[in-house]
């Protein structure tokens, strides 16, 4: 899939923010240009509850990405099919502009795990992953972003991982989510190149960049996609440099654990807005 | 044909078992398998411990993730929505819970869980007292009301009200109350939790019109007047069919 001329002017849809309770009315009342929301989905698979119109309110005035943590499309099972029927109740509500899910597992043999565990790139895995992204797919009725993981230990496959995420978009149509902290956590702690690997990274297809913050593990030498800090410097870097090469893509900056205030994540918001927005100007002076 | 080898040996070192049953998956190399392992065990602690934070408050943080834990280990997640993930904790501390910890855990849960359930229930619109002007007196005792869909009533065998809630809300331990029957009411009448303890007639009347009994005689049976059932209408405990 190629989603480059699709891609959002930075205006409409530029640098954004993960939706926590605690900024929803912030959120609602902000007139930053290009700020839109992400959230996930499963914290919105309820009966009712205050959350619901919130993200109703937010979503009549910004755009809403849906960003799937658990279907497990990298598992030995299928997608639930309840898990799927509540997706598609969310995307038919509240019409969000993206879909995402992870090159991750998370459930087998019917226990959720709550984390994102890798999977051998093999030709078995790829096509198994590539059935379950058609599956989902076509339960949504859309084309949904797979984002790449932040790895810990290196296992045994057949291609490296950005092979098999072209290989997944050739398939499938499927876009990608660039995850800039996990290509740094995952470059450091498996000690390859992160430069290297946004080089053999199918940048035609990326729908999405995710910024976030990691945390050395206090036990040992790896680094940790723990969402629970700024965004690093050098995480930055390789955002700038992305984005010179891509043009404008809608970012997010990702904070799950450890909340600052609203203020406090607008201002790393901003700093990717001013970079999305100056490419933009580059772009039309090129044109 | 679902060929599930990788995914059997890594889950089951989730659970608890050697990283060296990966081994073979990743060339020998077994650094970070630790980090995925904890990294489960933590998350289930830390969505645990979001869903029960007077629990989490009353028993410390080391007593609450090994009890955590162990909860974890007897009955994972099923599915991602981890609102839903611990329905079963209270019932598991009543047996399970380590010996030291304050003896009212369990119902200390069961009010968390009622906070939860209420939190999230089903959106419906609040009977008014202004609905029920210009009603005919004997249309009105002849009615059936329906509870609000938030509306959650544990009862307890000992006054644990205050003590949950001061914990809940405002970090501060205080001694649970007198061996007692205590009904507490918690629901969300617009878009706030709320709780307080019934009086035993309210208790009863909403228990009779829960069980589907018309207002006249739901009040017989729990022998109060008019002015418990307004007092109930004002707090917006029945929903407006």
């Amino acid at each position: 899939m190629v989603i480059t001329s699709t891609r959002p002017p930075p205006r409409a849809m530029g640098a954004g923010l993960g939706l926590k309770p605690a900024h929803y009315r912030a959120v609602l009342e902000s007139d930053a240009p290009g700020l839109w929301v992400e959230v996930h989905p499963e914290n919105y698979m309820l009966p009712g509850g205050p959350r619901l119109p919130w993200l109703e309110a937010i979503a009549t005035r910004r755009p809403v990405s849906l960003h799937g943590v658990s279907l497990s499309l990298g598992g030995a099972d299928r997608p639930d099919r309840d898990h799927l029927n509540a997706l598609r109740g969310l995307v038919d509500r509240y019409r969000p502009a993206l879909v995402s899910e992870h090159l991750a597992w998370c459930r087998h043999d019917g226990v959720y795990y709550g984390e994102l565990l890798p999977l051998p790139y093999t030709g078995a895995a790829l096509d198994r992953f590539c059935e379950h992204v058609d599956e989902t797919q076509t339960a949504l009725g859309r084309a949904i972003l797979i984002e790449n993981p932040s790895l810990y230990a290196t296992l045994t496959g057949e291609m490296s991982e950005t092979d098999f995420l072209a290989e997944a978009v050739h398939r499938t149509g499927c876009g990608l989510l660039l995850d800039l902290n996990n290509v740094f956590v995952t470059a450091v702690n498996l000690k390859r190149d992160a430069v290297s690997y946004l080089d053999a990274f199918p940048l035609d297809a990326v729908g999405e960049i995710h910024l976030a913050g990691h945390e050395a593990d206090p036990e040992g030498g790896l680094l940790i996609d723990t969402h629970g800090a700024p965004v690093a410097e050098a995480v930055w870097t390789l955002y700038r440099e992305t984005i010179a090469r891509t043009g404008p893509v809608p970012t997010l900056i990702e904070r799950d654990n450890d909340l600052p205030d609203f203020h406090a994540l607008m201002a790393e918001r901003d700093r990717a807005q001013a970079i999305l927005e100056r490419a933009d100007e580059a772009a039309l002076a090129d044109a | 044909m679902r060929d599930a080898g990788f995914h059997d040996q890594f889950a089951a070192m989730l659970r608890g078992g050697e990283v060296q049953t990966v081994a073979r998956f990743t060339g020998g190399n077994l650094t970070g398998l630790p980090v995925y392992r904890n990294s489960v065990v933590r998350a289930a602690i830390d969505v645990l411990g979001d869903n029960y934070p007077a629990v989490r408050a009353m028993s410390g943080d080391g007593n609450f993730a090994a009890l955590a834990k162990a909860y974890w280990t007897a009955h994972p997640p099923r599915d991602g929505v981890m609102a839903r993930y611990g329905s079963g904790f209270a019932d598991f501390m009543t047996v399970h819970a380590p010996p030291g910890m304050p003896s009212i855990l369990p119902d200390i849960a069961r009010l968390d869980r009622a906070w939860s359930e209420a939190h999230l229930a089903a959106n419906a619109a609040t009977l008014s007292p202004g609905d029920l002007a210009g009603i005919d007196p004997d249309r009105l005792a002849a009615r059936s009301l329906r509870l609000h869909p938030s509306v959650r009533l544990p009862l307890f065998r000992r006054a644990v009200h205050a003590c949950w809630a001061a914990a809940r809300f405002e970090g501060r331990m205080i001694p649970a109350g007198p061996v007692a029957d205590e009904t507490v009411l918690v629901w969300r009448p617009h878009h706030e939790v709320r709780h307080r303890t019934l009086e035993p007639v309210e208790a009863a009347l909403l228990n009779q019109l829960a069980a589907g009994a018309a207002l006249a005689l739901a009040a017989e049976r729990a022998a109060c007047g008019i002015e418990t059932f307004i007092r109930l209408l004002n707090d917006g405990v029945f929903a407006r069919d």
